[in-house]
């Protein structure tokens, strides 16, 4: 890797923000489903 | 058994997330006119060709929902979950396309945006499915998901129309990699090879996500129906 531009920097970031965010929205979800399957 | 095959394909797709930010930041030369700025390239072009799968399976789910949402309804309800969850995993490949898109517009061509063909038809493609899910956040009743069904299909119109705006028309956006003719492909085997190690590692986290996604869905489809059982019981 050359000078880690910062546009490039900042794309790798917010591809994984986004996409672990999402995943974490989704494992709260799951999670707030087991205390509802379990009532 | 269904447990570790589970925690083989998280570890796997890791492991291949891994290679792929290797080959992406460490592996493929830099390039020669753009910089290190191409390397977005890697994320951006991989998660644009996982949005137009993730669409598709919302189109053909849908499809199957149509057809089947009054002779065979358990099934009808299993392709909804798969509807929803291809557009909703879509919609998040296609966001980070519109995001990482413009971050490398800026330093090569000086803007954030333009109103160039493939950018506009894909901000509409991102829009219908953003209002495909908020139609089936907000609205109810027995009629939500066939209208759904039916905005996924239309919606699903424009994923050709974008593929194919840089070809037939004029666009600022770079001229197709693959399938564009003779000029285009990946020349350098060190750059094609960090390409395809992307578009597998992208690929598997991203049908994992879409299982998972599924799995919810179909999860809160039963929470549902047992609620509904307990309130017929009730009454």
């Amino acid at each position: 890797m050359g000078s880690g531009n910062k546009y490039m920097v900042a794309a790798f970031i917010a591809t994984w923000v986004i996409q672990l965010g999402y995943v974490l929205i989704l494992a709260l979800k799951w999670n707030s489903q087991r205390s509802k399957l379990s009532q | 058994m269904k447990k570790l095959l589970i925690w083989v394909s998280v570890l796997g797709t890791l492991g291949l997330m891994g290679w792929g930010y290797y080959q992406a930041m460490y592996a493929a030369p830099t390039e020669a006119t753009m910089g290190d700025v191409q390397r977005i390239f890697y994320y951006h072009v991989p998660n644009a060709m996982l949005a137009f799968l993730f669409f598709a399976i919302s189109f053909v789910a849908s499809i199957v929902y149509l057809a089947t949402r009054r002779g065979r309804p358990s099934m009808a309800q299993a392709a909804d979950a798969w509807a929803l969850a291809g557009a909703e995993v879509g919609v998040v490949f296609c966001t980070v396309v519109l995001i990482t898109g413009p971050l490398w517009g800026r330093p090569v061509w000086g803007i954030w945006w333009t109103w160039d063909a493939r950018l506009t038809t894909t901000l509409v493609l991102w829009l219908i499915y953003v209002s495909y899910l908020l139609l089936r956040k907000f609205a109810a009743g027995p009629q939500m998901q066939t209208l759904a069904a039916v905005l996924a299909i239309f919606g699903a119109m424009d994923v050709p129309i974008v593929y194919m705006a840089n070809r037939w028309w004029r666009t600022q956006h770079p001229a197709p990699v693959f399938g564009g003719g003779d000029d285009s492909g990946i020349k350098d085997p060190h750059m094609l090879a960090a390409f395809g190690w992307n578009v597998l590692a992208w690929a598997c986290w991203g049908l994992l996500i879409l299982a998972f996604r599924v799995y919810v869905e179909r999860r809160q489809q039963r929470i549902q129906s047992e609620a509904a059982d307990a309130a017929l019981a009730a009454d």
